[in-house]
């Protein structure tokens, strides 16, 4: 405000003037005051927020100490040691296990330059025919991460710029897979030490903060796990030789058992065959003396042939044996199904047993037993009476054979819906416990025991095998109170109605066999066989014709009534599977007459063509007088 | 809110009519601080509107009038008090679109306390919509701050109002070329 225009004022404008400038300043004072002290509290923010980035700044010096002494520690947990190279400045840094890794303590920078007489300490370590290789690896190393940055075709997320992947660019001046890595080996570090091998790992990499261009080496020393793989592939060289030889050998073992078992089944075929072969003169010799009139004779001629014929009977038992396995062994042994009456069939089979036991003073029971099931036995069942026969003659002969004093009881039972169980506990000698296996075994252990005691030593070998046919169980313990032994076995089995009355009508037509004079039919080439059935039927009260081939038996079959037929396999002319044939087809009565098959065979894929043409019993040749009498027995019942 | 905008309303109204009418305007205001403001000082919006209210009363002139002239002589206060937020900028839109994202953010770097506008710049081919919101009934002053923006750059812009956006808390204003 000018003087003219102060002058002009009246006192009262003055005086506003005058308060409204005081009210200014004191507003200006007031706000400068405000000022100083919003900034007084902002230098105490200031000074602590200072303070505060000291601790935090110190804390994180301690975390870092802490964190690099940790990354250090897992280096040397983990076997690895680090040098940083720094292309440019050519120097690198080397962390404290690298150092120690190389052997180089208390060397934690190293400098790039080769000294003029070609020395550098860590060139020097290295063994001298390698230094080249590390030298050249290292000079690549430095340009390759120069020329990236020079490139500057890096660009990477988390600030540390990183060369792309190998395969992906070409552009780059990246690492080639064997720049990566390199393996050399380094001095040992003391006297006597052997070398070391170390394996480096290579990538270069920019620090965009520094603007450095890096090499990040890791090194490990690999000399144990070099070590380890070459013993590995020593071990691998020496498991593959040794499993060259093993196969080797298992090839000459295969060809070698394939030689024994083709021996073995020539062996068996031979034995069979020659047994088929034995049999025929057999027949002639047992037959006859069987048939041998012995009144009259001394007493040490009665000896004399009562040792003839045990001898006879044990040569025929060892042929069926040798047959039987045979059949066995080459899977020929088959199972025929016939129904069978449980209590006639055991009565009938025991009781053969019956004269042999008494003769011994032995007793001979059969029991039915219940064996803890609820049922008895059933009565008719479904049996291969044959198979089923020989299983029970052999058991119970052999308790018969190894019991001196006591007896021998025989135990049948069920022991579930489908399967019965059968005991023939002697009070015998009893069998140790580690000879309880091997006697089930067949001719590779004859039972020297047994073959001394007259049998084949394979008639339990036999047994196991027509058991394990039927799908059943054999096996043998201890007989009660610990005296003795006790054969067991089990076998399923399908129960059937009894048969029917037509069959029991044809049957008790034949009953006569007992009552009255049977006539039978033999129908057999060999002269010697003709005799001794002949001979032995008349001894058993038939009236026998005979006929030398098939066409005869036809012939005379259809001309006159026959109660029986016994008709030989083999025949000229026609054999005896044909002539059963034909039999079967004449119309009439004549056409049910009984047929038994009379042959040197005991398979039953050699008997299938006669019980297929219609035969209903089996008489094998050396023709024994008790099994002619029991076949045509069962024929006739 | 801060107290630059409370010491420069202040400062406009002594240069704009006078010092005696800006000291009514206080006096009748009955301000709690007298009307003492220091720029670096934060204070209730409210002691703002009451001074506007009182302006109304002795100037005659209605408030929007007001309060855009306010803006405009603020945008170029602004510009010589914080030379450093126009730095880089050439004109008017750029400037704009950068409020959002970049001025606010070093606002509140600076006043960690500060309550700031939400204003949202975007092109819409040939022109550029400005959205403003706020908790304060201040839109004619931001029409005001936008208009000077655009005479402080020296663009050749026209500032049209969406009339679906009127009011004084929200505003979208449609920068056209002339």
């Amino acid at each position: 405000m000018g003087m003219d225009a102060a002058a002009a004022m009246t006192a009262e404008e003055l005086a506003a003037e005058l308060a409204l400038m005081r009210r200014r300043l004191a507003r200006s004072e007031s706000a400068r005051t405000q000022a100083e002290a919003l900034l007084e509290i902002k230098s105490r923010v200031l000074a602590q927020a200072n303070e505060q980035l000291k601790a935090n700044r110190e804390l994180l010096r301690i975390e870092l100490g802490q964190r690099t002494r940790q990354l250090l520690e897992a280096q040397r947990v983990a076997g690895f040691g680090t040098m940083i190279w720094d292309a440019e400045a050519f120097k690198g840094e080397l962390s404290p296990y690298c150092q120690a890794l190389l052997g180089l303590p208390g060397l934690a920078e190293i400098d790039g330059a080769v000294s003029a007489s070609g020395s550098h300490p860590m060139l020097d370590r290295v063994v001298p025919e390698e230094r080249q290789k590390v030298f050249e690896w290292s000079e690549r190393l430095t340009s390759r991460a120069l020329e990236l940055k020079r490139s500057g075709v890096f660009s990477h997320h988390d600030g540390l710029s990183q060369i792309c992947s190998t395969e992906a660019c070409g552009s780059c001046a990246n690492l080639t897979d064997c720049d990566r890595m390199l393996e050399f080996r380094i001095a040992g570090q003391s006297d006597g030490e052997a070398n070391r091998m170390i394996r480096a790992l290579a990538e270069t990499s920019i620090d965009e903060d520094l603007g450095r261009a890096l090499v990040f080496i890791t090194v490990q020393d690999i000399t144990r796990e070099i070590e380890a793989a070459n013993e590995a592939d020593a071990l691998r060289q020496r498991d593959q030789r040794r499993m060259r030889e093993l196969e080797q050998l298992a090839v000459e073992l295969r060809a070698a058992r394939e030689v024994a078992d083709r021996a073995n089944a020539a062996k068996t075929r031979f034995l069979a065959m020659m047994s088929h072969d034995i049999r025929t003169p057999m027949n002639g010799v047992i037959g006859m003396l069987e048939l041998f009139d012995d009144a009259g004779l001394s007493e040490s001629q009665h000896e004399m042939l009562r040792l003839m014929r045990a001898s006879g009977d044990q040569l025929r038992m060892l042929l069926d044996d040798i047959i039987d396995l045979e059949q066995a062994e080459s899977g020929k042994l088959t199972l025929a199904a016939f129904p069978l009456e449980v209590g006639t069939f055991l009565g009938t089979s025991i009781g053969f047993w019956a004269r042999a036991a008494r003769h011994k003073g032995l007793t001979l029971e059969l029991e039915r037993a219940a064996f803890g099931y609820g049922r008895p036995m059933v009565e008719w069942i479904v049996a291969d009476r044959y198979r089923l026969r020989q299983i029970i003659d052999n058991l119970v002969s052999n308790a018969v054979k190894y019991t001196r004093r006591g007896g021998i009881l025989v135990r049948v039972g069920p022991v579930a819906d489908d399967r019965f169980r059968f005991e023939v506990i002697d009070t015998g000698i009893g069998i140790p416990p580690e000879r309880r296996a091997e006697i089930f075994v067949d001719f590779g252990q004859l039972h020297t025991a047994d073959v001394q005691a007259g049998g084949s030593g394979l008639g339990l070998a036999i047994c196991r095998r027509i058991v394990e046919l039927m799908g059943g169980s054999i096996g043998v313990e201890v007989g009660p109170g610990g005296v003795g032994s006790c054969f067991w076995v089990e076998l399923p089995f399908v129960e059937v109605d009894g048969p029917t009355a037509a069959k029991q009508k044809e049957e008790k037509r034949l009953r006569r066999f007992d009552g009255g004079r049977l006539r039978v039919l033999v129908a057999e080439d060999v002269e010697t066989n003709r005799i001794v059935a002949r001979g032995m039927l008349s001894k058993l009260g038939c009236d026998v014709e005979l006929v030398t081939n098939g066409e005869e038996a036809v012939e005379a079959v259809r001309r006159g009534e026959f109660d029986v037929v016994l008709m030989d396999m083999s025949m000229p002319v026609l054999d005896g599977p044909e002539a059963t044939r034909r039999i079967k087809a004449i119309p009439g009565a004549v056409s049910r007459t009984p047929i038994i098959a009379l042959t040197a065979y005991s398979g039953r894929a050699e008997l299938a063509p006669m019980m297929t043409a219609g035969a209903i019993g089996v008489v094998k040749k050396p023709i024994v007088l008790d099994e002619l009498y029991r076949a045509i027995k069962s024929v006739c019942r | 809110m801060k107290g630059v905008i409370f010491s420069e309303l202040i400062h406009w109204v002594e240069e704009t009519y006078s010092p005696g009418i800006a000291d009514r305007m206080i006096v009748q205001a009955e301000l709690p601080g007298e009307g003492s403001y220091t720029s670096v000082g934060n204070y209730p919006h409210v002691q703002a509107l009451a001074m506007i209210g009182q302006l109304v009363e002795i100037t005659g002139r209605p408030v929007d009038a007001l309060a855009d002239a306010y803006g405009y002589w603020l945008s170029s206060r602004l510009a010589a008090l914080y030379p450093q937020f126009f730095v880089g900028y050439t004109d008017a839109i750029s400037f704009l679109k950068a409020i959002d994202g970049i001025h606010q953010k070093e606002v509140t770097k600076l006043y960690p306390d500060a309550l700031t506008p939400r204003v949202i710049a975007e092109v819409d081919g040939q022109d550029l919509l400005v959205s403003y919101a706020s908790h304060r009934p201040f839109a004619e002053v931001a029409h005001g701050l936008i208009r000077g923006y655009i005479d402080h750059f020296g663009d050749d812009l026209v500032i049209l109002r969406d009339e679906q956006t009127q009011g004084p808390h929200a505003a979208r204003f449609i920068l056209q070329r002339k």
